[in-house]
């Protein structure tokens, strides 16, 4: 295993670690708004690391720049997602007394 | 398939699992919504490492689907539900 391949498994677990604190926030935090940012922050970054790991591992550069071009989706719809789901929350509160 | 990729999409399978919970428990819609994005998200680094183990190209663009339609349904839900305004009757 070359220190290439060392480097991205790596940078997959840490993203993992972050995905694992992303989904313990969802689960534990007291809030809507807390569970949001456990979305926003743990799981974006733990997604960022996964598809950094394996862009640097993969075969060709085309492949690597799907990788990082889908990350940058995701990240460009988590934010408004979650100033949505903001939003949204407000009504909900209504509704559900 | 390669080992490291099989073992963290195992172990992302099972953080999905664990957003269900939520999924069922949470007392507000917008919780639910953020299980359904979290599980985009998971969905989208699964794909990505059953396509680099098992050395495919084409779960990239599984991944880039699941992305767009993660996003796309919770912005379209949130969309539904928005915060109410005076003299709005077209939301239920």
């Amino acid at each position: 295993m070359t220190w290439i391949d060392g480097l991205g498994w790596g940078l997959v677990v840490a993203g993992g670690g972050f995905f694992t604190a992303g989904t313990v926030g969802l689960l534990r935090f007291p809030d809507t708004l807390t569970r949001l940012h456990a979305l926003t922050k743990a799981d974006n970054t733990g997604l960022g690391l996964v598809m950094l790991g394996l862009a640097v591992q993969a075969e060709t550069g085309r492949d690597a720049g799907l990788l990082l071009l889908t990350w940058a989706l995701v990240l460009t719809t988590a934010g408004p997602v979650a100033a949505l789901l903001a939003a949204a929350r407000s009504r909900d509160g209504e509704e559900e007394g | 398939m390669s080992t490291p990729a099989a073992w963290m999409a195992l172990w992302l399978l099972v953080l999905a699992a664990l957003s269900l919970v939520r999924l069922g428990r949470g007392p507000s819609e917008s919780d639910r919504m953020a299980s359904v994005q979290i599980l985009g998200s998971l969905g989208v680094a699964i794909a990505a490492l059953l396509g680099t183990g098992t050395r495919s190209p084409a779960a990239g663009t599984v991944a880039l689907v699941f992305a767009l339609l993660a996003g796309v349904a919770t912005i379209a839900y949130a969309r539904r539900y928005r915060p109410p305004e005076e003299g709005r009757d077209d939301v239920d």
